[in-house]
Formats: C-alpha cells, structure tokens, sequence
C-alpha cells in the first residue's frame, strides 16, 4: 500500500575543483560522482474531525513500530504561574488517566515495550506514544486518554515538586547548564519565559488546581495536531482517531496566545565565579531572527561561515590554529514564533580566557566589514545543498517537520522554499545582513570561571557580577494548632488594637491620600525614590513613583494592573501584581486587616509574646489567602505586620514596622514605616502628607474608574 | 493474516509469542540483508542495502582503544583519532616536502625541550630557550599547513554527522553523505587510513588538553576519572580514556604514528555501510580504495585481567557539587554465556518507571531524583563493570540510596523476578532494538561494534534469541553471584562542608 511520490527536488552533483590547479589532482579529485538516486517523500494523509482535530498519518512498513505525536498549543510562555507548564508536563505522564494510575501505565507499557512520554515545552505540551503494531488496538486509547482525562493526583504532584526542587539544588553543578540558563536571561530578559528560573517558593506555590486550569484552559481538538507514523494501515487508523477523539470537546473559553515582548539587544559583560572548573566557559550572542524572517537565508550562511562546524572561522582561529579550546563555534539559532538568537561559545583553560574571547570577538567584527570570500560562500551553500537529502532521510523526520509547520503555520514545503532562498544567497547578501543583524556592540557577553579570571576581562567593558547562589528553599513554619481560647484571645488583641487607632474611622475610611520617600538598601549602595499617591479600599491604588529612570505611574485595580513609563503601558505580570495587591492590602499599618476584624471577616490566633525591633510584642497570626501574617501589637497599637515575600533574592520572611504615629483626621496613622530582613532594615519610608477620604483627582478618577 | 489472528487471541502468553514472532519477522529480514565481505587485505565490510532515501552512513572502525594504551602514554588512542582529521601528504597541505622538513625539525625541537622537562632537576632557564626554540618551528611547520582542508572537503559535500570516538574498546570514524558519493567517501577514507600525516600535531595536543579540562569541570567527570582506576586493578580499563595530563605532555608525533602503523592495518579494520547502495556495485569500489590499505597483521590482544576483587572498595570525593553515587560490580566480557541475563538484570532493576530501583527509591521512597542500571559501563569487550548510578533528591544523603538500592540487589539475589517482570524485560528489548536499528547510522555503528566486540555481526541479531532465553532462575543466579560486598566499588560525591 505505500506509496512514494519522486519529489521534483533533484540535487545536483557537484564536480569538485580545487584551488591550486598546478598540482597533480588526488585521488578523491578524480572520483565521478554520479547523479544522485532521487529523494523520494512518503504520501501522507490527512483528516480533520468535527471538532478541529487535525490528524496526519504517514505510513512506513520496514519495521513492524507505530509512533504518535500529539502537539497541544500551550506551554511556558502561556503560563500563569512560574512553573505550571512544567510540572503539567511531568505530572500529565506520571499522574496517569482517571481510568488508570500512573503506576499502572507504567507498569502496562513496559510489559510491552511501548512508551507513552509528555512534557511541555515553551509554545505547545507534546504528547507522544511507541509501540509495537500489534499493541495499536490498546496503547491507542491510552494515549487519548492522556489527552482527554488525565488524573493529576496529589501524590504524583508532591514527587514531582521534590524533584523540581532537587533539580533546582543541582543547577549550578553543571557550567554548562548553569552559563546557558544566565546567558538566556541575557538575551532575553531575566523575566522572559525563554529564560525562565523556577525557585524554590515557585515550586512550592504550584497546586494541584494550577494543573487542572491548565489542562482545562489548553487542550481542546481545534488546538491540537497528531502525527501518526508507522506500520499502520491509513483507512483503519482514520477510523479509530474518529471513534476515540470525534467526541472531544473544546472548553467554553477559547485561550488567547501572544508571543512576549522581548527587549532590545544591548552590550554588558557578566562574570560568573565558580571555582571548581578547569576553564573558562565563554558564551556571547544577542537576539537574532525567526525562522521565516526574509533574512534568515544570508543569515544562515552567514552563521555557517562564521561558526557552523570543523572549517567555520571561528573553530579554525580558536581550535585549530590556536588550540585554545576543544569546542568553539556559533550559530544564529532561529525560532519559529519568535525571535531567536546568535550565540558563540568556547572553553578555555583559565589563562587564555581573554585571548578566546577576544578571537572570537575579532571575528565577528571581521565578518561584519569584509565580504566572505568565493570559496566560504561555496563550501557552505553547496554543503547546504549537498546534505539536503538528509531533510527526507526518515519518515519519522518528515512527519516530524510536518507536525512543527503545521503547528507554527509555516507551509508544507518550507524547507524547499528555503533551499530555493539559500541557493541564491551572495556575498554581497551576507555582508549586508551582518550589518543588519550581527552587531559587534550589542553583545552580551559572559564568561563562567574561576576567581581570577575576571581581572582578564575589564578591557571588554564594565564587568557585571552575577550571583548565582540559590535562593534558600524557604522553611515552612508550624504554628501550634488554633484552641477556641487562642482565637478569642488573638482576635481581642486586634479587635482593642482597632479600636485604639480609631474604630470609627478605620469603618468610614474610603481612601488614603499620601507624599513619601523611601530609601532601599543595594549592594550598590541605598537607593531613594519618591513617591505620591492614593489607596482607595480596599483593593485599588494609583502611585506616582518618582524613579531616576523617569516617572512611572503604578495602577492596581482589584486583580487587574498596569504600569506607564515614558508613555509606554505595561501590564503588571501576574507575581507581581500579587506583591502589589498585598502591599495594598497591609496599606495604612494593616487598616484592611484591622477593618476586616471589626466587619468580623477575619479572625486572629493569638501565639505568645515575640520581641519585634527591640519592643516587646503580642504575636498574633491570621490567615489572608491560604498564607500566615503574623501581626504584632505592643502596648495595644498593632506596629508590625510580617509576611513571606518573594523578593528578586528569593523568598523572605519580611516584617514591616510602624512608628512615628500622628493623629490624622481622627485615625492613628505612621508617618514612619521600616522593613525588616532578619535583624537588618532593607527598606524605609518616610511620609511627608497623610490624608484621608480626599476627593480624587481627575487622573486617580480615570484610571481606577471611580465615579 | 497474521493480524487477525492476533486480535482473536484472548490469552495473555498467546499473544505475546505472536507478537515475538512478528517483530522477529522485520528483524530476520533485516539480517538476511547484510551482505558481508572481506577484502584482498583481510579488511572486513559489512553492507546493509536500504533504498528508503538516497543517502547513506559510513563507518570505519579501528579494534582499538584506551584499552591497547600503556603507561606513560595513555590517551593515545584517542590522540591518533584526532589526528585522522588532519589530513594527509596531499590533503592538508600546500607543500608536503617542505612541511617535512619542518614538521621533522619540530619534533627535534620537541623532544629536547621533553629532555630537558623530564631531567630531575630541569634548568629553567634551558627550558625558556627550549620553548621558545619548539614555538618558533612550530611556527615554520604551520606557514605549510592548509589548515581544516578534510573537514573543508567533507563539509562542502554535505557530510552529516562527521565525527570519531574512542572507547575503551575501539576507535570509530563515521559520517553520512549522499549515497552517490559511495566512491569519494571510499577515496577519502581509504587515503587518510593509508598515508595519514599528523599535520599540527602540538596544537591538537593542546585541543586535547582542552578536552581534559573540559570532562575535569564537570562533578562527575572528575570523578569517573577516578571510579575507573579504582574498580580495577590490572586491566587497563583501569586508565580513563582521554589520559593523564603529563603523558598527554610528553607523547611525541613519533608516538602517533607508531600507533597507527600499530593498530589501522586491514586486518585490524571494519567497514560498514548502511543506505541506499547496491553491495554488488560497491564492493569491486571498496576493492580498488580500501583494498589498498597494508594487511598487516591483528595484533595481540591485552594480556592483563583483573583478578578476583578480594575487598569492596570505597572512594567518597568532596567536592562543592550535589550528591551523587556510582557502584560498580565485575561482571564477564559481553561474550559470556550469561551476557544476556545481565542485560535483563539491568533492565529489571533500572530499565523504566516500573523497573525495581525507580519504584523504590524514585516513586516510593522519593530518595532519588534518578537511578539507572546499566549491563556495562564503556569497557565491554573485556570483563567489565555492571554499574548502577544513582541522582539523590534534595537533602537526601547517599548512604540512604545505597541502603535502599542494596535492599533491591538481595532481593534479586534470593527471590525469583515474576513471569510478568522477565515478559516486560523481553518485550522491550524488542522495541528497543527495532527502534535502534530504525537509522542507518545507528544501525552502522551496532554492527560494527558487533563484529569487532561480540564475536561476529550476527551476534547483533542474535541478542534477542539470547534475551528470549533467559529464565527466572537465570536471574536470581547471576544475581547473588554478582551483587556481593567484595565484588563491588562504590564512589560518591559528598556536598563540600556537609560532613565533617
């Protein structure tokens, strides 16, 4: 039943000829190459069910092996929580079906010989099964199982957050893992999810229902594509994809995708101290192109000549010429839905760190001002073209590629296209695209190494040091178990505290109009920005926050916010606006806490005495979404409020304290606030004006839709 | 047909037999396909004809390795696979007699500067002269070196996948090209196996060096540096491949080349093909290049066997990474009768999600972030280790992995696997092999390994009728033969500042 079709590509056979024609040709000069066998591309079908599932199916009958690969559109880059994706991707498998434990699967497959794996990657979760072809009939129902009803039990959820968190203990043992991670946060933003860093408090924040949300938001037949490929017959397979995955639903809510912003290349040179190498780990790139980019043919060949392989100037200058490293090359790594980058790398032992990276450097400023001579420009063209017949050297290959076009939306024969492309690209071509895409002075730059190897890199630029130290796995506190006496007593003391700033007035309060200054402590020294103003309660706010970048206005709006900075209005990412949702709530020396416990939402319990900042304290401790906040009253004032946040260091157990409390319009209010990091002040404010139920301005009105 | 029988039966063993007589079917096919010859020179070629693409991968394997090293001159195994990428008196050079002369006078320069480092107490003054004589002819030698020309060549003509390794057992050449360029490959190939010249010698060694220091900055790197040596006593799976930083100092371009003449005679070599050829077609074109190659004559096999492990040894390396532990048990050479129930012991206990070690210690006991279990541990050839490595979780100290793991190993000492356990082991050695088999390269580089390490080709096909035949008992004996104290060799990382 297979059937081939004979692809109009046809490569053509290339005589070789050799510079210095005086000598007597060699051996293999004298070789006729003769044409080459044509390249045959398997048929393959498609079918499209009702509810937008496309299916492809390539048959190959050598070996008697089925494969299925599934792409569901959603991953990294559409997450909503640090790590969701990942552990969706690890506990999709390992959780198993609501028909069958992950145990069991595992245990059903392998007597069998067949494999069902899933992961998530930055744009799509990948399903895929093996088997033997006369397992079809069973592990076929099982892979849509894990499409369509996975378990996501707690238990595996649990094994899974122990070996994220075990993985994140290693990642700085390996320098080569360790320098890609921080050279990707280079590129492409610390933030970006194309770098993204689980921590530890990350993992810890992921349940079970961030799973099923997931599962929910993502995996619907109109986003996904399966490839099927193997000893099968078409007709029958059609028919069980129908049968099992016809009745597959789509969720209400179709998922919006967008590609994140991703910022502009810049120059710095980062330093990474790890003193239990033997060389020096050099990486150095910016952002490069998509795939698709009009470019990307001069490109390629360009990165070809440049660092592609054994005879690239790169390897030749680095490695054979200066045997300085082992490996050395680069590439301009395209994406297909965004940008991707150019990267050069090399190791070296520790003393010739400047010289490697300085050659590499002299190259990449050499390709950018002379054009690439007749002979590179050939060597890399006709190796393109030479090995183009590798593109169809497996069914499995192709099906693959299929899948990937299908999925970004590229067409069905967009490597011939390219080809074409590549086929016409000219050295004047290369030249100009290295001065429209490779730029010397835009370069992050970063070496991985010992100690004394960064005094080798001054003359490159001002060194950046970066801290890899993990942030600690923040340790669970247990509280004693609440007794009907502890809770009456902990929500008294809050209950007396309210009163003794003002009952009447926390009740009345709409909103706080404010003028302060507040000086953070850096390792670079302390830092001080001003800021204005209003909290309106209970869940909005709008700041003015003087910063020495320029203004930044600062907008939350119950769980919706958004900052501008010279004109430019982004949205707040999820982390983070949680932060500033909870600093708003603690606002005012806990007043919507204070609030809550009069309204009697919230209640507190009562732990014992603790000294806060030299003053002996009342610790009482109340719950705000699923997390402790221990409030501490002295002498009946509530003058501290302690939370777990996430800070650019990790998570921290961080106290704030009140002082300096003067009579505003009736209320108790702190004129004074410090934040405690362990025994050390991290951060203070200073309020020059407090007051209270102002009448907005016009542009508080707007952007936080009052009336 | 066979398949509709096969949706009938009902019982579990039917079923399976059938399915084993199905994968056989491709398999078997697969094996009468191989055609087999030897050249004029004694040079051994093994074809696999497969029309599926126009193109193709080619292997050269050399019966040698770390293996074949001795003292003061380890790595050089892997040194002359360097140097086969450099060229030849045509190839590699813009002017062979002169670039003899002054490679010739390089080596003099090199081997007084070695004098003088290896002198009790060497003059540093002498040695500044020495290395700057060595720099400077160098420097000659290279204005005659044209640099990177066979990678050049190759890479003009769409060679995929160019690469060598050296193993303790062998050294292997390979690439893929289009299946047209049967004959230049064979030119090629045939020309750097025959007239090899070791253009830029000393700067390969510093690659080399580079390459040392790259495996020595990685935890564990460092520490199978040292594992090796350790786990044996006498064989020279004792030496870890790459070789120790002042032999790869001292080793000298003659060194190289005695290497060579040595070992990469026709008798000591394997060709493979696996593609779109024709074996009848290409065999008089392997005839007229490689049959070119001198037959010379096999050389001796290694004399030194480890013997009989008297003592469990213990090595525990501080060092400021995580956690991590190796234990190594002696086993026989792969041509031992019992090779196939070491195969499914491994497999039992580290071969999958349900293999017995994952369970206990990654899905049960969560002591373990991973753990695998592997038949043989890069020597195979000769009697080896079966080696267990274990990725403790967060906060999980080795001793507990090792107890959990020592737990399993008794456990299939004394306690016959189930049916259902041996079925699975069988089953996915099925899989595992059609799936390997499925490139051509992969299948290039098994039957090279095959022939040169298990006795003949066939011995590929042949492992699964052995797999087949391994029993409970099988399992349960080799087992407590294996898994004893004295017989082991256990190395760990400890996080530094950890213990005390």
């Amino acid at each position: 039943m297979k059937k081939l079709m004979i692809v109009s590509v046809v490569l053509l056979s290339l005589s070789l000829c050799f510079q210095g024609a005086e000598k007597k040709p060699r051996p293999f000069e004298t070789v006729k190459v003769p044409p080459l066998n044509p390249i045959k591309n398997p048929v393959f079908e498609k079918t499209v069910l009702d509810n937008g599932l496309q299916v492809y199916f390539f048959e190959k009958h050598e070996l008697p092996l089925i494969s299925l690969t599934a792409m569901i559109r959603g991953g990294g880059v559409d997450e909503s929580k640090a790590g969701q994706a990942e552990l969706f991707g690890e506990v999709l498998r390992s959780g198993g079906t609501k028909s069958m434990s992950g145990d069991k699967v595992d245990e059903f497959l392998e007597n069998i010989g067949a494999e069902i794996e899933t992961y998530s990657g930055d744009a799509a979760v990948t399903v895929r099964a093996k088997m033997l072809r006369e397992n079809r009939e069973e592990v076929i129902p099982l892979f849509v199982e894990f499409l369509v009803s996975p378990a996501f039990p707690e238990e595996k959820i649990q094994l899974a957050k122990t070996q994220m968190n075990s993985q994140i203990s290693r990642r700085n043992d390996n320098v080569n893992g360790l320098a890609r991670r921080e050279f990707m946060k280079l590129v492409y933003g610390a933030d970006s999810p194309y770098a993204s860093q689980l921590e530890y408090a990350d993992v810890e924040a992921l349940e079970r229902i961030d799973l099923l949300r997931f599962h929910d938001k993502f995996f619907r037949p109109e986003q996904t594509i399966i490839a099927v490929v193997g000893d099968f017959d078409t007709p029958e397979m059609k028919e069980t994809f129908g049968k099992l995955l016809g009745g597959w639903k789509n969720g209400t809510i179709a998922p919006a995708f967008a590609v994140p912003n991703i910022p502009e290349p810049k120059a710095s040179v980062s330093f990474i101290e790890k003193n239990d190498v033997e060389q020096s780990t050099i990486l150095l790139g910016h952002l490069g192109l998509r795939l698709d980019d009009p470019d990307y043919p001069a490109v390629n060949m360009l990165s070809e000549v440049l660092g592609g392989g054994m005879a690239s100037r790169i390897f030749t200058q680095v490695r054979t010429l200066k045997g300085l490293a082992y490996g050395a090359g680069g590439y301009m790594m395209p994406a297909y839905d965004h940008k991707g980058a150019f990267y050069f790398y090399t190791s070296t032992k520790p003393e010739s760190t400047r010289e490697a990276l300085q050659t590499i450097l002299d190259e990449i400023k050499k390709v950018r001002t002379g054009k690439v001579t007749d002979e590179e420009l050939t060597r890399a063209r006709d190796g393109y073209m030479n090995s183009f017949a590798f593109e169809f050297d497996s069914t499995e290959k192709i099906a693959r590629r299929m899948l990937l076009y299908k999925f970004y939306g590229y067409p069905e024969k967009f490597n011939e296209e390219l080809r074409g492309k590549i086929e016409k690209v000219t050295a004047d071509d290369i030249l100009a695209a290295a001065g429209k895409h490779l730029f010397d002075d835009k370069l992050a730059v970063l070496v991985v190494g010992k100690k004394e190897v960064r005094d080798q890199l001054g003359s490159f630029g001002s060194v950046g040091v970066i801290d890899i130290t993990i942030p600690d796995q923040p340790v669970k506190e247990v509280l004693p178990e609440p007794t009907p006496e502890t809770m009456k007593k902990g929500t008294e003391l809050l209950k007396a505290a309210a009163v003794k700033v003002g009952e009447k007035q926390l009740t009345d309060l709409k909103n706080f109009s404010f003028e302060c200054t507040t000086t953070m402590k850096t390792p670079m020294g302390d830092f001080s920005v001003k800021q204005k103003g209003l909290f309106v309660f209970p869940d909005k706010s709008r700041v003015e926050i003087e910063s020495p970048m320029g203004k930044i206005e600062e907008v939350v709006k119950g769980s919706e916010g958004y900052r501008t900075m010279n004109g430019r209005k982004k949205v707040i990412p999820e982390s983070q606006l949680k932060e500033a949702k909870r600093s708003l709530y603690l606002s005012l020396a806990g007043a919507n806490i204070l609030r809550d416990v009069i309204s009697g939402k919230l209640q507190g319990q009562y732990i014992g005495p603790k000294e806060i900042d030299s003053r002996k304290a009342e610790l009482v401790v109340v719950t705000i979404e699923n997390a402790p906040v221990k409030l501490y009253i002295a002498e009946g004032m509530l003058i501290g409020v302690g939370t777990r946040q996430n800070t650019h260091e990790g998570p921290k157990d961080l106290v704030e304290v009140y002082g300096d409390f003067r009579v505003v319009q009736g209320l108790l209010v702190p004129f004074v606030r410090r934040t405690f990091d362990g025994g050390n002040v991290s951060e203070q404010t200073f309020y020059s004006s407090a007051a209270l139920n102002v009448e907005p301005q016009a542009a508080d009105k707007e952007a936080l839709g009052l009336k | 047909m066979k398949n509709k029988w096969l949706a009938v039966a009902s019982v579990l063993l039917i079923l399976f037999s059938l399915s084993a007589v199905a994968a056989d079917d491709s398999y078997r096919a697969m094996e009468k396909r191989v055609v087999e010859k030897t050249l004029s020179n004694g040079l051994k070629v093994i074809m696999v004809p497969r029309h599926d693409a126009p193109v193709a991968s080619f292997v050269i394997y050399a019966d040698v390795g770390g293996v074949n090293e001795e003292q003061d001159a380890t790595g050089l195994a892997h040194i002359f696979e360097h140097m086969a990428f450099k060229g030849t008196d045509t190839l590699g050079t813009k002017d062979y007699a002169k670039e003899k002369a002054a490679m010739d006078r390089e080596d003099e320069a090199f081997l007084a500067l070695r004098a003088e480092r290896l002198k009790l107490n060497p003059d540093p003054e002498k040695l500044k002269t020495l290395e700057e004589n060595f720099k400077k002819a160098g420097e000659e030698a290279q204005k005659w070196v044209e640099t990177g020309e066979y990678d050049k060549v190759l890479e003009r003509e769409g060679a995929q996948n160019l690469n060598a390794f050296t193993g303790f057992d062998q050294t292997v050449y390979f690439y893929s090209m289009t299946s047209n360029k049967l004959e230049l490959w064979a030119a090629l190939e045939s020309e750097r196996f025959i007239n090899p010249v070791l253009h830029e010698f000393y700067k390969e060694k510093d690659v080399i060096m580079e390459e040392k220091r790259m495996g020595e900055s990685s935890p564990m790197g460092r520490l199978f540096d040292d594992f090796f040596p350790l786990a044996y006593k006498a064989h020279m799976y004792r030496s870890y491949i790459i070789g120790n930083m002042e032999d790869l100092k001292n080793i000298t371009r003659e060194q190289a080349m005695a290497w060579f003449r040595k070992y990469y005679c026709a008798k000591n070599l394997t060709a493979v093909i696996v593609g779109d050829l024709d074996p009848e077609k290409a065999v008089p074109v392997l005839e007229k290049y490689m049959g070119r190659i001198p037959s010379g004559e096999k050389p001796e096999p290694p004399i030194s066997v480890d013997p009989p492990q008297r003592a469990e040894k213990r090595m525990i390396m501080e060092d400021p990474s995580q956690p991590f532990l190796v234990i190594g048990y002696h086993r026989p050479a792969v041509t031992d009768k019992d090779d196939a129930v070491y195969s499914a012991i491994s497999d039992i206990l580290g071969g999958g999600r349900s293999s017995r070690l994952y369970k206990s210690l990654v899905k049960e006991k969560k002591l373990a972030m991973e753990v695998q279990a592997m038949p043989t541990f890069e020597g195979e050839k000769y009697p080896g280790l079966f080696t267990i490595i274990c990725v403790p979780n967060k906060g999980v100290k080795n001793e507990e992995c090792e107890k959990a793991i020592y737990d399993e190993l008794k456990r299939i000492g004394s306690e016959k696997v189930t049916e259902d356990e041996l079925k699975g082991v069988k089953a996915r050695a099925k899989t595992r092999f059609l799936s390997g088999i499925n490139s051509n390269l992969g299948l290039a580089i098994q039957l090279a390994m095959a022939e040169n390490v298990r006795g003949g080709w066939r011995e590929l096909f042949a492992q699964l009728d052995k797999i087949e035949a391994v029993s409970q008992d099988d399992i349960k004996r080799v087992s407590k033969e294996m898994f004893i104290r004295n017989n082991r060799t256990v190395a760990m990382i400890e996080t530094q500042g950890e213990e005390e």
